[in-house]
């Protein structure tokens, strides 16, 4: 009977893991990965004699299992101190700070993005003085004498300057440094950018004075979008967002709407992607209003959702800035809700969606 | 189903194993009928009458034949048999591979047929046959109860991936067996030993593929990279997989053959042959090689018979002429190796053999890795420095150095040397003593291991389901 021990101690873990996850309620979202469990596939007569069935049946399962993250967790150790791997699911860690293994330079996508801001300074801007600011993202940090690929920035640098004569080029890499960005996001943490106003304020011609401090108001944890890929038994985030009399009387608004929205959407901070808490998250045209500005100037920014956390920060300068995605929005959009009249303009994008511009359209 | 899925190893087989050693023995076959048609069912819903159809077509022709034993019809029983099977086979799995032939040899357009390759059918086809020939031969005696005989066929520990289990095998102990402590000790431990392999080391392997293939440029060293990780990740796969079918056979009482003996230390094709997929090899030896006479024949009809076996071997892994061209390179090596090579090979230093059989099987597994017979020669030629592609770049040092620990694993677990170190540390009985109290300890923490992986990880099914 003593041969017996190890299959009973495998079956009981087997029974074990089996009962618990039966009876476990459902989790409908996954707050480390930031996104939806399957729920149970119902079945149908149909779907019985479908093989894909089954597959859905299994994503349920695995979605479902009792101390998924636990065991994610012990996959990600295992990777890491048994394989001696470099990443695990794309995703490595660096003195407590996530990054995500990028594509390398992707020389055509850059073009295609510089030609694309350049046919829209032609066709659209002629008249208004245009800028374009390139953010660096994380992995612009990452020491250039490991193993861990890197972009080659200068060459993208090169590229956009020989393509974009004739733009105002606002360099904004000496400006960020890796500090600035969450530990376990992409994003740039608005809380520690307070001071990159003052800078862009100077660099656009904007003569304001910024606001000397902020109130912060904070939500933890927030675990960012490398979280839940690393599968680490890492410390969360805290997102903390910056307000002042200017930033609460500010609204947006959106194309054929009068319906006024909050700059800081504080019901995503219970959703899915807390990061959507400014302005509500990526849209292709809406305007951000501020009543209480210190100029009549206008912005155009054409921009991604690291310019959703700088707009709050430019609201004493500008009356309305009018935020474009290009991602989402058409140019038969931007001709239909755009009014071009003399409003600056610029085009603020991380090198991230440089690099994959090909959904800028 | 996977063995090495959620689904299967903490709900089907926790509740199999409970009901099955809970029944008294006359419904053991039974239960394990019911269970590996809903094995097979999960994995292939609408093939599941093609399976059982199959089976009862196998049990009916074995009635027929024993029957009509010592008349000319059991001979004809067993064509019929053979051309059921392999008509099926060839149906299901070659019709399109022999329209699209058609379409560019004759230019016509012929529609290709909209089927799907049925899980298994080419290894419980090959297990029927071997009943029916067996059978006809007086081998095996005929197997008179339909539930015993779909046992045989449908049992899902080797159903979809092999081995190839002869009736002859498993012949008694279909009808009496028993599963001792010790067995189902050591059964569960293959098993685990398998789901590690396929799991943490073949799976992690496969990533590499992922790289070169999503790489935006490709090198020597990257191409050969590739070809490494996936010779060891094919052994690792279907190794792994042989070994759980081989310890989940051994917990409910069933010897079946060994299907891999370490083929990576090989010293020549043929001994590589005699390591790898040890059942398919037997199965088209006895069932094909001998009945076309074998090498006692003259060298004309000895050509032949290579020519035509390591055909069949090839097409059989799939329909596609990489296939076919992977297994006519190894018939050809074994003919070269037979009629030039040996006198050679036995004066050659083990290490150049070992090299020979190792850079044989990389190129070889490269062509059969390959989804057509141009990325095959596409591949190897960028191996051999035929292509533009530099020599290295800092992706390739980047994937190289990421797995390079996983690579060094799986090079060494391919040989014998754990299990040497092992079995030479087990004459201490303190260490003997030491490995059964940690056993357990070990084999719980190999399935959380697993588990992690498998949840972290995405759909990974076993290679070899493919055929």
């Amino acid at each position: 009977m003593k041969a017996l021990l190890t299959p009973l101690l495998l079956l009981v873990v087997l029974l074990f893991g089996m009962t618990l996850s039966i009876v476990t309620p459902e989790k409908d979202i996954s707050e480390y990965e930031r996104r939806s469990l399957k729920s149970f596939p119902e079945p149908t007569i149909e779907k019985i004699f479908d093989s894909d069935y089954y597959q859905e049946i299994e994503a349920y399962l695995l979605d479902q299992f009792v101390g998924r993250q636990k065991l994610r967790e012990i996959n990600t150790l295992t990777r890491y101190y048994l394989f001696n791997q470099l990443d695990v699911n794309d995703t490595f860690v660096i003195d407590d700070i996530l990054f995500q293994k990028n594509n390398p330079l992707d020389e055509s996508s850059v073009k295609h993005a510089a030609d694309l801001i350049q046919s829209y300074q032609q066709q659209y801007f002629s008249e208004n003085d245009v800028y374009y600011g390139v953010l660096p993202d994380k992995n612009y940090f990452i020491p250039e004498d490991g193993y861990y690929p890197r972009k080659d920035y200068e060459e993208l640098k090169d590229i956009l300057e020989e393509r974009l004569q004739g733009i105002t080029n606002v360099p904004l890499s000496e400006q960020i440094d890796l500090d600035h960005f969450y530990r376990t996001d992409h994003h740039l943490d608005q809380s520690r950018l307070t001071g990159l106003e003052t800078y862009l304020y100077d660099s656009l011609g904007v003569e304001v004075n910024p606001p000397n401090d902020y109130d912060t108001t904070c939500h933890s944890p927030f675990y960012g979008s490398y979280y839940g890929h690393a599968a680490l038994p890492l410390e969360a985030d805290t997102l903390c967002y910056v307000e002042n009399g200017t930033i609460e009387s500010a609204y947006v608004t959106r194309p054929g709407s009068e319906e006024q929205y909050p700059i800081y959407e504080e019901s995503s901070l219970e959703g899915i992607d807390a990061y959507e808490v400014f302005l509500g998250g990526l849209d292709p045209i809406r305007h951000v209003h501020s009543p209480e500005a210190q100029t009549e100037k206008e912005l155009i920014i054409f921009g991604d959702s690291f310019a959703n956390s700088i707009v709050p920060l430019l609201l004493d300068g500008y009356e309305t800035i009018t935020m474009i995605d290009l991602r989402y929005a058409s140019e038969t959009a931007f001709e239909t809700h755009v009014d071009v009249e003399d409003q600056d303009v610029m085009f603020l994008y991380s090198t991230m969606i440089l690099n994959d511009a090909w959904a800028l359209d | 189903m996977l063995f090495s899925s959620i689904t299967f190893l903490y709900y089907f087989l926790p509740i199999l194993l409970i009901i099955y050693f809970i029944v008294p023995s006359k419904y053991k076959n039974l239960v394990l009928l019911c269970f590996s048609l809903i094995f097979y069912f999960f994995g292939e819903p609408v093939y599941i009458l093609l399976l059982i159809g199959s089976s009862l077509s196998g049990y009916i022709h074995g009635r027929l034949i024993d029957a009509s034993r010592h008349t000319p019809y059991a001979r004809v029983w067993l064509i019929s048999s053979i051309v059921v099977g392999l008509g099926l086979l060839g149906f299901f799995k070659y019709s399109n591979f022999f329209i699209d032939n058609i379409n560019i040899l004759f230019g016509t357009e012929i529609t290709p047929l909209a089927i799907v390759l049925p899980l298994g059918i080419s290894f419980y086809t090959f297990q029927i046959l071997s009943y029916t020939i067996d059978l006809y031969r007086k081998e095996v005696a005929v197997q008179k109860n339909p539930i015993d005989f779909m046992t045989y066929v449908s049992l899902f520990p080797q159903l979809i991936a092999g081995p190839i289990v002869r009736y002859h095998t498993i012949e008694h102990a279909l009808q009496d067996r028993k599963s001792k402590p010790e067995d189902i000790r050591v059964g569960v431990k293959r098993f685990m030993t398998g789901l590690g392999k396929k799991v943490l080391i073949a799976d992690t392997l496969g990533e590499i593929g992922l790289h070169f293939q999503q790489a935006q440029e490709t090198t020597v060293v990257f191409y050969w990279l590739y070809a490494i990780a996936f010779t060891l990740q094919i052994y690792f796969d279907f190794s792994g997989y042989s070994d759980m079918a081989i310890g989940l056979g051994r917990i409910f009482g069933f010897r079946f053959l060994e299907n891999f003996n370490y083929p990576y230390i090989s010293r020549s094709i043929t001994e590589f042959w005699r390591r790898w997929h040890i059942s398919l090899g037997q199965w088209f030896k006895r069932y094909l090689y001998i009945p076309l006479g074998g090498n006692r024949v003259d060298l004309k009809r000895f050509l032949f018979n290579i020519t035509i076996v390591w055909f069949a071997t090839g097409l059989w892994h799939g329909a596609a002429w990489n296939f076919i061209i992977w297994g006519l390179y190894y018939g050809a090596l074994l003919l070269l190796e037979k009629l030039v090579l040996r006198r050679y090979l036995e004066k050659t230093p083990n290490v150049l053999r070992h090299t020979y059989v190792i850079l044989i099987t990389i190129f070889g597994m490269t062509m059969f890795n390959a989804g057509s017979l141009s990325e095959g020669f596409r591949n190897i030629g960028g191996m051999l420095l035929l292509s533009d592609a530099a020599f290295i770049n800092a992706e390739t040092v980047y994937v190289l150095r990421n797995y390079a620990v996983i690579l060094l694993l799986a090079a060494i677990t391919a040989t014998p040397v754990f299990r040497l170190l092992k079995e030479r540390l087990e004459h201490m009985t303190i260490v003997r003593r030491g490995f059964a109290a940690i056993e357990p300890a070990l084999l719980v923490l190999l399935l959380l291991l697993v588990s992690g992986t498998l949840i972290d990880g995405s759909f990974n099914p076993f290679i070899y389901f493919r055929f």
